[in-house]
């Protein structure tokens, strides 16, 4: 069975991937007119500012969607049916939305607005990954 | 904006394979079919031909320059892919901008699909380059395949406007009864609520019978000059506007804005441009590869005021005698994957009263779109 991919660190996600490392959630935000911008950009998509800075959020979101998934093609993943896939908002800033999995709780407990908060699986050595559990 | 193509080109001709599990030749080989049979309806030989425009799934479908080697052309004027997302009504849009702006006299537009085969490519799964850009934020957590995208966004038309399984089962057992007529069609056995409704989940709140089925298809258009269309074989199917179209966040499930789709900015312009709008439409070609998909393009074209599109579904009106028929061919949800370019071949066969068995009485125009999430074409039809 083919693995489960893991992200291919580069310039523009490197922040991230080694704050899910330091358990903390790393997002890209303006300096200049404090936009949060996932997934990562060069520039500001707001206004063209060219150094948007890892900054540290609350881990704090709430559910914009979700999906149980039960059918195969993504690899890795076939022994896992059904697992849930979690579209989230993140407190910071409407519309910031990120993706993780339900890694404790109830998905029949899932609503629109239920609150989350991020904790990480440690996958590899090298990889950690946030996920998502309901706020309790 | 511009109105300056409005009826300038014309569709002419249809060509249109049936939707098979394996149509047991090679992808060019049944996309020169359907584009022969397309030119040889529009009363035109394959040398009339100056402009391809064509796309397809990965793996073996052709591209337009094996469609104009295979039909033996010396060359063409234009050639191309689809405009914006919506395959279907794109491709046909980009022939039809190119004819509309003198660039080429008559053009083939043509989608071509393959059934999952071995080698055919793994289109369907797209993390297939590795967990790479945006995928790095997806597929580690098993979501890389297309309708898990889709089925959050279905998820909230359910929370959000209270859509129920009964309503779009409603949508889903009328594609069957539409299939029943079309003899292209993969599913044209017709099926029962209660079918519906036991039909397995594959990405929850979507269900297997919400899903078009992947199969070995071509369509074909031809599209020429309005002044060329009068003399040919068929009464000339006009097009009005064609638009595609998209928001300020088209990276897919990170789109800003899960309550409309491309479509909403698609619509914008398209019925200013066609100097008509949704009241218009006589019938309507939505796109359903995945069926809930029609509650966006209900509501982002304006059909129907956003959150009412599960109504309008239970209440029948999409039916062949409803307030807005939609796909009376069975729309792909039921002839078969084809990316809307079955839409475009059924529109045509409508306005030119020539769609047999499925034919609705006395109609003149009409919408097409494509395209899901952040992608988006359509086209507005009329004869």
């Amino acid at each position: 069975m083919a693995e489960r991919p893991l992200p291919v660190r580069d310039e523009l996600n490197r922040h991230y991937w080694q704050g899910a490392r330091e358990e903390k959630l790393v997002i890209l935000r303006c300096p200049e007119c404090r936009t949060y911008i996932h997934p990562p950009r060069e520039w500001c998509p707001r206004c063209h500012h060219e150094k948007p800075e890892p900054t540290v959020v609350s881990g704090r979101g709430k559910v914009y969607s979700w999906s149980v998934m039960h059918t195969g093609g993504n690899p890795g993943f076939d022994d896992k049916i059904p697992y849930t896939v979690l579209v989230v908002e993140l407190d910071e800033q409407p519309n910031l939305i990120t993706i993780g999995n339900l890694l404790d709780g109830d998905p029949t407990e899932l609503t629109i607005g239920v609150p989350l908060q991020v904790c990480f699986e440690k996958v590899t050595d090298e990889v950690t990954l946030p996920q998502w559990r309901l706020a309790r | 904006m511009s109105n300056e193509m409005r009826d300038k080109a014309a569709i002419v001709g249809v060509g249109h394979t049936k939707c098979s599990k394996d149509l047991r030749k090679s992808a060019l080989a049944f996309t020169l079919d359907a584009c022969l049979e397309a030119i040889e309806d529009a009363g035109l030989e394959a040398g009339d031909i100056d402009g391809i425009t064509g796309m397809g799934s990965a793996g073996p479908a052709p591209s337009p320059l094996d469609v104009m080697q295979g039909l033996g052309l010396d060359g063409v004027n234009f050639y191309g892919g689809a405009l914006g997302g919506g395959v279907g009504p794109s491709v046909a849009a980009n022939a039809a901008l190119a004819v509309a702006g003198g660039v080429c006299e008559t053009a083939l537009a043509f989608v071509t699909m393959t059934a999952p085969r071995p080698g055919a490519g793994t289109y369907n799964y797209m993390g297939g380059g590795g967990a790479t850009g945006t995928n790095a934020f997806t597929t580690p957590y098993g979501l890389g395949v297309f309708m898990q995208y889709f089925a959050p966004w279905y998820q909230r038309r359910r929370q959000l406007d209270g859509v129920t399984d009964e309503q779009m089962g409603a949508y889903v057992v009328a594609m069957r009864d539409n299939a029943s007529r079309n003899p292209h069609a993969a599913l044209g056995v017709p099926i029962t609520l209660q079918d519906y409704l036991t039909s397995r989940f594959v990405a929850e709140p979507l269900r297997l019978f919400d899903c078009d089925l992947p199969v070995d298809v071509c369509g074909c258009v031809v599209i020429t000059t309005a002044e060329r269309a009068k003399d040919l074989r068929h009464q000339p199917v006009y097009i009005g506007a064609v638009t595609t179209g998209t928001g300020p966040k088209p990276d897919m499930v990170f789109w800003h804005d899960y309550d409309e789709m491309a479509f909403k900015w698609s619509a914008k312009n398209l019925w200013r441009n066609a100097g008509l709008g949704p009241g218009d439409m006589d019938f309507a070609m939505l796109y359903d590869g995945f069926a809930p998909l029609v509650l966006y393009g209900l509501q982002d074209y304006g059909f129907v005021p956003k959150g009412e599109a599960g109504q309008f579904l239970g209440a029948g009106e999409h039916l062949l005698g409803g307030s807005l028929p939609l796909n009376p061919h069975g729309g792909n949800n039921s002839e078969g994957r084809s990316w809307a370019i079955g839409h475009v071949c059924e529109a045509t066969l409508q306005l030119q009263g020539r769609a047999g068995p499925r034919q609705l009485p006395d109609v003149h125009t009409t919408m097409i779109n494509g395209g899901a999430l952040t992608l988006s074409g359509a086209l507005v039809l009329h004869n």
